[in-house]
């Protein structure tokens, strides 16, 4: 048993489990209720899953190209998909997608309500 | 190795079919745009079994370029739609009311 062994099962396994995120995010997107519990299923493989698939392909390349290259996507993908998700959610909430007997705490509709956001408008 | 490989692919296969039917039933296009980051983010990490599967590096501007197309084009179809349903609009509802 080698390091390239190790480095390769390593690789394996990571893989392994990001595409199992996927699959258990796609699951959650099928089964929730509402746009917001779909968004919350939605960005479990947007950002865990697919920092694992990538760092399952970079223990699979092992060169500092890959790497480095890999890093720079994973870190976009960490910084963008907040902000696509926000924007997501922010809509949802001023189309009234949004089922408010399911929410704990909502800041927004006093925030708006004080800003004189009118909601039939 | 070739057996995660093709056992991972799998799994992105049945995620991608799930997907597929989120986004064509809907119910709102916000949801239809949730599926479709999903989904590219499905294909990013097909891409990314490829090529760990052949152990080339030849994919990984793809794969920049991939995730960077899907960060765009969700926002701007968000941004695009924010005031929008698939219920009438709000111009038609008052061009309705007015005589």
């Amino acid at each position: 048993m080698t390091w390239t062994d190790v480095l390769d099962a390593g690789g394996g396994v990571c893989l392994l489990l990001g595409s199992f995120l996927c699959l258990a995010g796609a699951v959650g997107l099928i089964r929730f209720p509402d746009t917001l519990s779909r968004l919350h299923a939605a960005t479990k493989p947007q950002t865990l899953g697919l920092i694992l698939i990538l760092a399952g392909l970079a223990l699979t390349l092992r060169t500092w190209a890959a790497l480095t290259t890999l890093v720079l996507l994973a870190a976009t993908q960490f910084f963008t998909s907040p902000v696509s998700a926000h924007l997501v959610g922010r809509a949802a909430y001023r189309n009234r997608r949004v089922d408010s007997g399911t929410l704990e705490v909502d800041e927004l509709s006093e925030a708006l309500e004080r800003s004189g956001w009118d909601p039939t408008r | 190795m070739t057996i995660v490989l093709a056992l991972s692919l799998a799994m992105l296969g049945g995620a991608a079919a799930l997907v597929l039917v989120r986004l064509f039933r809907g119910p709102s296009n916000l949801d239809r745009i949730v599926a479709a980051e999903i989904l590219l983010v499905i294909v990013v990490a097909g891409v990314a079994i490829e090529s760990a599967r052949q152990g080339t590096s030849t994919y990984l501007p793809l794969l920049m370029v991939l995730g960077l197309v899907g960060f765009v084009g969700g926002v701007a179809v968000t941004r695009f739609l924010s005031r929008d349903s698939d219920e009438p609009t709000d111009v038609r509802r008052e061009t309705k009311e007015q005589p």
